[in-house]
C-alpha cells in the first residue's frame, strides 16, 4: 500500500472538509428533521415548563437551562456553545390552515429581514408531537466572533400561541449536535397540542 | 124764424134766433155765440151755421175736436136738421122752429156768451126726442177721456218700442266690441217698461246659442267663445249650455294649439319624394312605401354602426349590426362577404389575444395572462378554448392570492404588520376588481390603516 506524501494528505483531508461541508449544507431541513428522529446515542430528560406552556425533552448530560427573559420561555446550552432558544408569541387569533400553510413564506421572508447576513436559507412544512411547524435551516456569522454557525428555527401554532425554537450551533460541531436539537425539537410539546391537529 | 138752442147737459145755455146771416160759435170773444168751455173741448173759432137754401147748414171751421152730429163727426158741413142736436165740445146746439118759442125775428141776443162756469139751472125745455144714434154714443166728455187715455197708452207705446229699439242697438255695440265688454250707455227710462212674460235675456241667449253651434260647426271656435258664449255668460254666468259649448271650444282650441307647436317643433319635412327604390333593397310584397323607407333607414343605419364597430375592432357588435342588414336586406352592398371578413378577423384576433395569454401565463404573469383572455372573450364571447383558457387563469389567480392571503394575515396574527400590509397589496396587485381574496385585503388594508 503507497503511502501518501504529506502534501497529498493535506489535499485529500482538504476535498474530505470540503465534500463533508457541502453535504452538510446542502441537505434539505427535511432531511435534518429526519437527522434527529435517529439519534439514539444520546440519553434525554425532559423539561416542563413551570408554566405549562410546553415541554420537551433535552440531553441529561452537559446541557444546562439557562435564565430567560424577553420573549424567550427557556435556553438550553451547552459548555461548548450549542444552544436551544425557546420563544413565545400571543397570536390574535388562532390559524387557519390557509394561514399555516403560509407559514413558511412568512417565516422565511421574516427570516431573512432580520438577519441579513444570513444565508443558505431553506424551509420545509415538518410534523412535530405538537403539530406541523416550519423548519428553516441557514447560516451566518456568529455575532461572538467564533466564527460562522448554522441555525435550525422551528415555528409552530399552537391555538392562540405561537412558539419558535431556534437551535444555533457553530458550523465546526454540525455533524455532532444537529441531531441533537433535531431531536429537542421533535420532542416539543405544548398542552394545545390537541387543537393543532384541527390545522 | 128757426131759433138756435145751445144746451150744456140738460139745462139751457142760451137761445138765438137765426135771422138768415151766419152765426160764429167758438170760444173767442169775437164769436157771435161764445162757448166757454174750461177744458178746452172748443176751439177758439169753432163753426159757423150758415143759412143754405131753405135750411141751415154748420160748418167746421177746422176745429181740433170737430162738430158732430148722431154720433159722427161731420166732414166740413152738415145741414142741421130741426130736433137733431150738433155737439160742439161740451154743448149741444138745436134747431128749433120759432113758433114753438119767444122768436121775435131778431136776435134776442146780439152776442151771447154761455159759460160752463155759470151754468144756469134753467131746465131745457122738451126737445124733439134726438134720433137713436148710431154706434156707441160717449158724450163729449167721455170721450174727451177716451182720447186723452188713448194718447196716454200711446206715449207709453212708443216709449215701450224706444226701449226696446235702444236696448237692442246696445246689445250689438257690446257684440262688436271683442274685449274688453263695456256696456254701451243705455238712454235713460223715465217710465219702467211693463214686465216683460219672460226673461228679456233668455231669446238673446237662445239665439247666442245657436250662432255660437254655427260658428263651431265652421270651426270658428275662438269667435264662438268672444262673440257669443262670453256674452251669454256675462248675462247668465249659470247658462250650462254655454258653459258645455265654452269649454268644448276651449278644448278644441287647446289641441289645437299644442297641435301647432307640435308641428313647428318637428323638423321640416322635405317634400313627399317620389317612390324610387333604395339599390339593392327591394321593396317587399305588400310592404308600404312608408315601411320601405324606414327599412332602408334601419338598414342603411345598421351598416354604417356595423363598419364602425369593426374598425373598433368590437367584432361582436359589428356581426350583430351586419347580420340584422343581412336579415332586412340580403346581400346588401355585399354584407355578406362582410360578415364572412369581420369573422375571420374576429378568429384571428381571438387567436392572437389567447397566444398572448399563454405566454404571458407560461412566464409567471398571471394577471397578464389572464387580462389577454379576457381581451380574446370580448373579440368573441362564443370562443370556448378562451373561456376555458380564461377559467384556468382565474382558478390559478384565487389560489395565488388565497395562499398570500393567508400569508398576510398570518403575518398579521403573529404581530407582523408591516409584513402584512405588504403581503395584503401583493394580494390587490395580483388580482382584479370583483376578485374575492383582493375585496378582502383591501379591507384588511382600510382596517389596518384606521
Amino acid at each position: 500500500m503507497s503511502r501518501l506524501s504529506r502534501p497529498r494528505r493535506r489535499a485529500f483531508a482538504g476535498l474530505l472538509a470540503a465534500a463533508l461541508y457541502c453535504l452538510s449544507t446542502g441537505v434539505t431541513a427535511a432531511q435534518i428533521w429526519k437527522l434527529g428522529m435517529g439519534d439514539k446515542s444520546t440519553k434525554y430528560q425532559p423539561f416542563k415548563d413551570p408554566a405549562g406552556r410546553f415541554e420537551l425533552e433535552y440531553p441529561a448530560k452537559d446541557w444546562k437551562l439557562l435564565p430567560s427573559g424577553g420573549s424567550s420561555l427557556a435556553v438550553f446550552a451547552r459548555n461548548d456553545g450549542p444552544t436551544l432558544f425557546i420563544d413565545h408569541v400571543r397570536l390574535t387569533e388562532a390559524l387557519t390552515a390557509v394561514e399555516v400553510a403560509g407559514m413558511p413564506a412568512v417565516e422565511l421572508s421574516t427570516l431573512k429581514e432580520q438577519q441579513p447576513k444570513g444565508r443558505d436559507f431553506k424551509s420545509d412544512m415538518v410534523d412535530s408531537k405538537a403539530g406541523k411547524g416550519v423548519l428553516i435551516r441557514y447560516s451566518r456569522d456568529s455575532a461572538t466572533g467564533t466564527g460562522p454557525e448554522t441555525v435550525v428555527q422551528y415555528s409552530i401554532a399552537v391555538g392562540l400561541e405561537l412558539f419558535r425554537l431556534n437551535g444555533v450551533m457553530p458550523d465546526k460541531q454540525v455533524a455532532k449536535y444537529e441531531p441533537v436539537i433535531a431531536y429537542m425539537i421533535q420532542s416539543f410539546k405544548a398542552p394545545a397540542a390537541a387543537s393543532s391537529s384541527k390545522h | 124764424m128757426p131759433r138756435l138752442v145751445v144746451f150744456r147737459g140738460d139745462a139751457v145755455e142760451s137761445e138765438i134766433r137765426l135771422t138768415g146771416s151766419p152765426v160764429r160759435l167758438g170760444r173767442h170773444a169775437r164769436n157771435d155765440v161764445v162757448l166757454d168751455d174750461s177744458l178746452n173741448g172748443v176751439s177758439r173759432f169753432h163753426a159757423e151755421i150758415r143759412p143754405e137754401g131753405n135750411s141751415y147748414v154748420i160748418v167746421d171751421l177746422n176745429s181740433r175736436n170737430g162738430v158732430w152730429i148722431n154720433g159722427r163727426k161731420i166732414k166740413d158741413k152738415a145741414t142741421l136738421s130741426l130736433g137733431v142736436p150738433a155737439t160742439v165740445g161740451a154743448f149741444e146746439l138745436a134747431l128749433e122752429d120759432d113758433a114753438s118759442g119767444t122768436f121775435d125775428g131778431r136776435p134776442a141776443y146780439p152776442k151771447t156768451i154761455v159759460s160752463s162756469a155759470a151754468v144756469s139751472d134753467t131746465v131745457r125745455p122738451a126737445r124733439a126726442p134726438a134720433p137713436a144714434r148710431q154706434g156707441p154714443a160717449f158724450s163729449p166728455q167721455t170721450r174727451q177721456i177716451l182720447i186723452w187715455s188713448g194718447a196716454a197708452a200711446a206715449v207709453v207705446l212708443i216709449c215701450l218700442v224706444t226701449f226696446f229699439v235702444v236696448r237692442g242697438r246696445s246689445r250689438q255695440a257690446q257684440v262688436a266690441v271683442v274685449e274688453p265688454p263695456v256696456a254701451a250707455p243705455v238712454a235713460p227710462i223715465e217710465t219702467p217698461p211693463p214686465a216683460p212674460p219672460e226673461d228679456p235675456n233668455k231669446a238673446l241667449n237662445e239665439q247666442d246659442l245657436t250662432a255660437a253651434r254655427e260658428q263651431m260647426a265652421a270651426k270658428d271656435y275662438a269667435g264662438a267663445v268672444r262673440d257669443h258664449l262670453q256674452p251669454i255668460l256675462e248675462r247668465d254666468p249659470e247658462n250650462a249650455a254655454a258653459l258645455e259649448l265654452k269649454k268644448q271650444a276651449e278644448e278644441t282650441i287647446a289641441l289645437e294649439t299644442a297641435s301647432k307647436v307640435a308641428v313647428k317643433k318637428a323638423p321640416p319635412k322635405p317634400d313627399t319624394p317620389a317612390e324610387t327604390e333604395t339599390p339593392g333593397i327591394a321593396r317587399k310584397a305588400g310592404e308600404s312605401y312608408a315601411e320601405y323607407t324606414a327599412r332602408v333607414r334601419q338598414v342603411q343605419q345598421n351598416m354604417a354602426e356595423g363598419k364602425t364597430a369593426l374598425e373598433k375592432q368590437e367584432f361582436p357588435a359589428a356581426l350583430a349590426h351586419f347580420r340584422l342588414v343581412d336579415r332586412d336586406a340580403p346581400k346588401f352592398q355585399g354584407v355578406d362577404a362582410l360578415i364572412a371578413d369581420t369573422v375571420a378577423k374576429q378568429q384571428k384576433a381571438v387567436d392572437v389575444a389567447i397566444d398572448s395569454g399563454q405566454q404571458n401565463e407560461t412566464a409567471g404573469k398571471i394577471l397578464e395572462a389572464r387580462r389577454w383572455y379576457d381581451v380574446a372573450l370580448q373579440r368573441d364571447p362564443a370562443s370556448t378554448v378562451a373561456r376555458e383558457k380564461r377559467a384556468a387563469v382565474i382558478l390559478k389567480m384565487n389560489a395565488n392570492a388565497e395562499a398570500l392571503y393567508g400569508q398576510a394575515t398570518y403575518a398579521q396574527k403573529s404581530g407582523n404588520a408591516a409584513r402584512a400590509a405588504e403581503l395584503f397589496k401583493q394580494v390587490i396587485d395580483n388580482t382584479m376588481p370583483g376578485d374575492e381574496f383582493r375585496e378582502k385585503a383591501m379591507k384588511q388594508m382600510e382596517a389596518q390603516k384606521r
